[in-house]
């Protein structure tokens, strides 16, 4: 436990002016986003990140310096999953009325879509890495991280492919609701909610605050389901 | 408070050797305990709403690290986008199929 207080405390003042260079690259990110009017493929990680790995190799600075100089960040990580709990908490007084139809589609949700990935990726034949680095693919980053650590897999290749499978997942979800004619608002959040975790989040918001709220549930709740499943269900799909 | 919560969490998996992460059993804890309290805790509120809708910019540093990743892995990179966009349409018309069946019987 020491050892964990020691860690977290080096990773916080091993910051240095590096921060900035994710704060001016996340800012660009999210001006260009609004501008653009909240397209999906602008999201302010898909213009910032490409920015700052460009400038990192300009200046011949390698990775690992950067990532450690940016440790303050990183550590937010845990107290912001911690901060789910918030909005989380306000959905749940509306739940019981609702209780079989959410609960039924995140659990079936969450499975199938950790089934399919894992499937796929045997089907794929990728590699034993790739496959745990897929894993948590439609849970939110915080969590996929957590998840992923434990799992064994590649912490940068989680966030990239969490982040297209959120990109995706509300692009085609458009789709599906137009064609299916789902029209609740309720039903939608939760279903991006579970796909397309913050990502999904942030686009049901601006549907409308009720899909917003029914989204945080969905990623929220498969958040949880999925970690609890998750480790025993990789373990059959591993070479 | 959020801090605590994430040690309380921290503590908790290394107590009881759970599988899960101790920022999500942090999470859980908060969550019980807010479902205590009848009226929303108004600090906590702005402090938690603040941290969610910056939540993108945690993830820059380590977002960052996809474009360092081995050769190897961006070989595979065309069979992991594949199976992101089928895998994750899979699900999407799957959860439609099964919400419209599950709303119908109500």
């Amino acid at each position: 436990m020491t050892e964990l207080i020691h860690q977290q405390w080096q990773q916080i003042t091993g910051s240095s002016w590096l921060l900035g260079l994710s704060l001016i690259g996340f800012s660009i990110g999210l001006w260009v986003y609004r501008r653009s009017d909240s397209n999906a493929f602008l999201h302010p990680l898909l213009i910032g990140t490409p920015i700052i790995a460009s400038l990192l190799y300009l200046w011949n600075i390698d990775f690992e310096h950067y990532y450690q100089a940016n440790g303050a960040l990183s550590w937010l990580l845990g107290p912001t999953t911690v901060a789910l709990a918030v909005p989380l908490s306000k959905e749940l007084r509306q739940l019981p009325a609702l209780l079989r139809p959410v609960s039924l589609t995140v659990l079936f949700g969450g499975f199938v879509a950790a089934v399919l990935a894992l499937s796929l990726a045997v089907l794929f034949n990728t590699s034993d890495l790739v496959l745990l680095s897929i894993a948590a693919k439609s849970v939110t980053t915080p969590i996929a991280m957590g998840i992923t650590q434990q799992l064994g897999g590649l912490l940068t290749l989680i966030t990239l492919v969490v982040l297209l499978t959120g990109i995706i997942g509300i692009v085609v979800a458009d789709v599906i609701f137009k064609r299916t004619g789902i029209v609740d608002e309720r039903w939608q959040g939760l279903i991006l909610g579970v796909v397309s975790h913050a990502i999904g989040t942030a686009r049901a918001f601006e549907i409308s605050p009720r899909c917003g709220a029914f989204s945080t549930l969905g990623m929220g709740l498969n958040g949880i389901w999925t970690s609890l499943f998750l480790p025993s269900l990789v373990a059959l799909f591993l070479h | 408070m959020l801090v605590a919560f994430q040690w309380l969490g921290e503590l908790g998996v290394w107590l009881t050797g759970l599988a899960i992460p101790g920022s999500l059993l942090g999470m859980l804890l908060l969550l019980a305990a807010l479902s205590f309290s009848d009226e929303p805790v108004a600090f906590l509120d702005k402090t938690s709403n603040l941290l969610i809708q910056n939540l993108s910019l945690i993830f820059i540093p380590i977002s960052v690290g996809a474009f360092f990743l081995s050769h190897d892995i961006y070989q595979q990179f065309p069979s992991i986008l594949t199976l992101i966009v089928l895998s994750t349409s899979g699900v999407i018309i799957f959860m439609t199929l099964l919400i419209r069946r599950l709303v119908q019987d109500d």
